[in-house]
């Protein structure tokens, strides 16, 4: 599958996000561009909110981020195209009726033509083992599967890089081994939160989130025991 | 119409249909049994404006008109335009265009049971009614003032509704603008 | 709750188009207000009824269409004796019975999915609220696509409610359900927003592909038994 020339470099100047008067993230300044880039932290310390700030799904109140380039505030279409984003749960963003006409949404405001589309959908179900729930209605599927066909809505859009905010949260563990295999063997940059340890130990970067701060930015092995210790 | 606006639209249709295959439930200190769907036309308005409120109920019409089975009772189809009662089902989209726009107009006073209600049941009931009388008259050839004393029966009723829709607006409005921080009556 | 009241059988009326079915519809609808014979009623009543037959449908499914409608025509029935004639009486619920028979016959003859390809056409000059036919279109498959969602959600809710002994409490009902309604609204916006956006006001090669599957998938199960307790 070719994906876009050159992997993303993605760039935090100075970002700061605020919710009326509550500081959900203070004051970024990152630059990534690791193949594997995993974030843990505690429930409400604004990870969520960092990575939506990476393809413009929210915009920083203080700050700019930069992809490629592109400032998301004002490229946010473009940057959307460079990045993909795969939801903790899969049912808030499966949008159409059925598997396959829901794979070729994520292309509906492209300029490809109808065979491309179904050419690109063909190759993402046959990639992820879904080609034999293509015409089946989406609320049919299991929770791996569900996830599965979120997966495929982001891989069908090609994009450099994917971002995964708690992708194994609700699955089982055998359904969540299948998830972390299928992060594993893409050939996207990988950006995700997860409280599932293991599946960030063959990453090549591991942040630790704390009340909207960034207080760890290592290997995973040290970021992983420096976040346990804050754990505990 | 933005992207969140028409999931709005969406989600409420879908929101209304699950309604139709609610238990029966009850107002508590009255504790009439009632059918929960029609509280739908009225929250719509209620929480999603005029505009919205409406096309979110034009959807579920015209997923009835496809032939779903989405109303009450499991009933849907074309057929259900045709019979002397159609008109109540008209007059969903323009109950809660009408009760969305008193929110709109008046979001000031909306926080106040009275006001919320009174919005409620101009649309629920002095918008609804009269579509679905004047319907009923004309498709039942029954004249007018026999089909209004027909509709009166359920008026207590509906008003109980809208009281009730009311009171869950106030209270979404309220839940909406803390937690979500959204402007505390647009959402 | 069943996918579609569509029936599936080989006749000439299911393959008659959908757009001719509803004109016909349309017609009879207009045309019949003008009609108060009783002979002549009966005729298209009965006219009607066996169109079921040779649709190669049994003729209970008939009888299921006039079903719901009985209490309230008995009291129109009523209604009318107190207003004037008796054959006046039975004008109005000839009438009806006519129309809802027509009405359901089209609806138990014709595929959903063909017949949100002529609602989109019917919408497509007139563009009601800023809505455009294709977006509407996407609208009404984003409904088809969530009503099991929504289904589960209701579920959620009441067995949370149950267990705190408010099982039939509207307002411990319908509070919590609505504002999961609004935040799931935000999550799926921005779902749809990282996807690469709505579609188009304006068909696109894509845009029309993708309605097409809409119209192929309908005809799929919608709300599996499971998701709608009752
Ligand atoms: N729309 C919003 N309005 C106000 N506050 C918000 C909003 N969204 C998030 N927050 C707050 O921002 C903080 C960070 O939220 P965020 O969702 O980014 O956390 P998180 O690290 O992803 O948490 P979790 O592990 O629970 O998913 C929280 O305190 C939350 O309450
Ligand atoms: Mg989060």
């Amino acid at each position: 599958m070719n994906v876009m020339p050159f992997k993303t470099i993605i760039e935090f100047n100075a970002v700061g996000y605020q919710s009326g008067e509550h500081e959900i993230l203070k004051e970024l300044n990152l630059f990534m561009s690791e193949p594997r880039i995993g974030i843990v932290g505690s429930n409400g310390s604004g990870k969520s909110t960092f990575l939506r700030l990476i393809n413009g799904l929210l915009v920083p109140t203080t700050g700019e981020v930069w992809v490629d380039g592109l400032e998301t505030r004002r490229c946010a279409k473009q940057v959307r195209d460079r990045i993909s984003f795969v939801f903790q749960n899969p049912d808030n963003q499966i949008v159409l009726p059925t598997v396959e006409e829901d794979l070729a949404f994520g292309l509906s405001r492209s300029d490809l033509s109808a065979e491309i589309i179904a050419k690109r959908v063909d190759d993402v179900l046959e990639r992820l083992d879904l080609a034999h729930k293509r015409h089946e209605p989406c609320h049919v599927l299991s929770g791996g599967q569900k996830q599965l066909l979120a997966i495929a809505g982001a891989l069908v859009r090609r994009p450099a890089t994917i971002i995964f905010d708690e992708p194994t949260t609700l699955l089982d563990l055998r359904n969540a081994r299948r998830i972390a295999d299928v992060i594993y063997s893409l050939e996207q940059n990988v950006i995700t939160v997860t409280h599932d340890l293991t599946l960030l130990e063959g990453f090549d970067r591991v942040m630790v989130m704390n009340d909207g701060e960034v207080v760890a930015d290592d290997t995973p092995k040290a970021a992983l025991s420096y976040y346990r210790r804050l754990m505990s | 119409m933005n992207t969140r606006d028409t999931v709005l639209v969406a989600l409420f249709a879908a929101f209304t249909v699950a309604l139709a295959f609610f238990p029966p439930i009850t107002i508590p200190l009255v504790g009439v049994p009632i059918t929960a769907q029609s509280l739908g036309v009225m929250l719509a308005g209620a929480v999603l404006g005029a505009n919205r409120g409406a096309l979110s109920m034009g959807l579920v019409l015209a997923l009835v008109a496809v032939g779903l089975p989405v109303l009450a009772g499991g009933r849907g189809g074309l057929g259900v335009f045709m019979g002397p009662t159609a008109g109540y089902l008209v007059g969903w989209p323009l109950a809660a265009y009408a009760t969305g726009l008193l929110f709109e107009r008046f979001s000031g006073k909306a926080n106040y049971l009275v006001f919320s209600s009174l919005f409620c049941i101009v649309g629920g009931i002095f918008v609804m009614h009269p579509v679905g009388v004047l319907w009923l008259s004309i498709s039942g050839g029954i004249p007018l003032d026999k089909a209004v004393l027909g509709t009166l029966v359920f008026v207590p009723g509906d008003v109980l509704k809208a009281v009730a829709a009311a009171y869950i607006a106030i209270q979404v409005r309220k839940a909406l603008g803390a937690t979500m921080g959204y402007g505390a009556n647009r959402i | 709750m069943t996918a579609s009241f569509y029936i599936h059988k080989e006749s000439w009326l299911h393959r008659l188009a959908a757009g001719r079915k509803l004109f016909c519809l349309a017609v009879l609808g207009t045309g019949i207000s003008f009609v108060s014979d009783l002979w002549l009623l009966a005729g298209a009543l009965s006219l009607c009824v066996c169109l079921f037959p040779a649709a190669q449908l049994r003729l209970v499914v008939a009888y299921n269409q006039v079903r719901p409608l009985f209490w309230i025509m008995a009291a129109l029935f009523v209604a009318k004796l107190f207003t004037g004639p008796l054959s006046d009486a039975f004008v109005v619920i000839l009438r009806l019975c006519i129309l809802v028979l027509a009405a359901g016959l089209i609806t138990v003859t014709t595929k959903t999915s063909a017949l949100l390809t002529v609602l989109e056409r019917v919408l497509t000059p007139l563009s009601v609220f800023g809505f455009s036919a294709p977006r509407m279109a996407f609208a009404l498959s984003l409904v088809i696509r969530f009503i099991p969602v929504v289904g589960q959600i209701s579920q959620e809710v009441r067995e949370a409610q149950q267990a705190r002994g408010l099982g039939t409490n509207i307002f411990a009902l319908i509070i919590p359900f609505v504002l999961r309604i609004v935040k799931m609204a935000e999550q799926v916006s921005q779902a749809i927003d990282a996807r690469g956006g709505l579609p188009d006001a304006k068909p696109s090669p894509a845009v029309m592909r993708r309605s097409q599957a809409v119209r192929r998938s309908v005809s799929a199960p919608m709300g599996a038994e499971t998701d709608q307790p009752h």
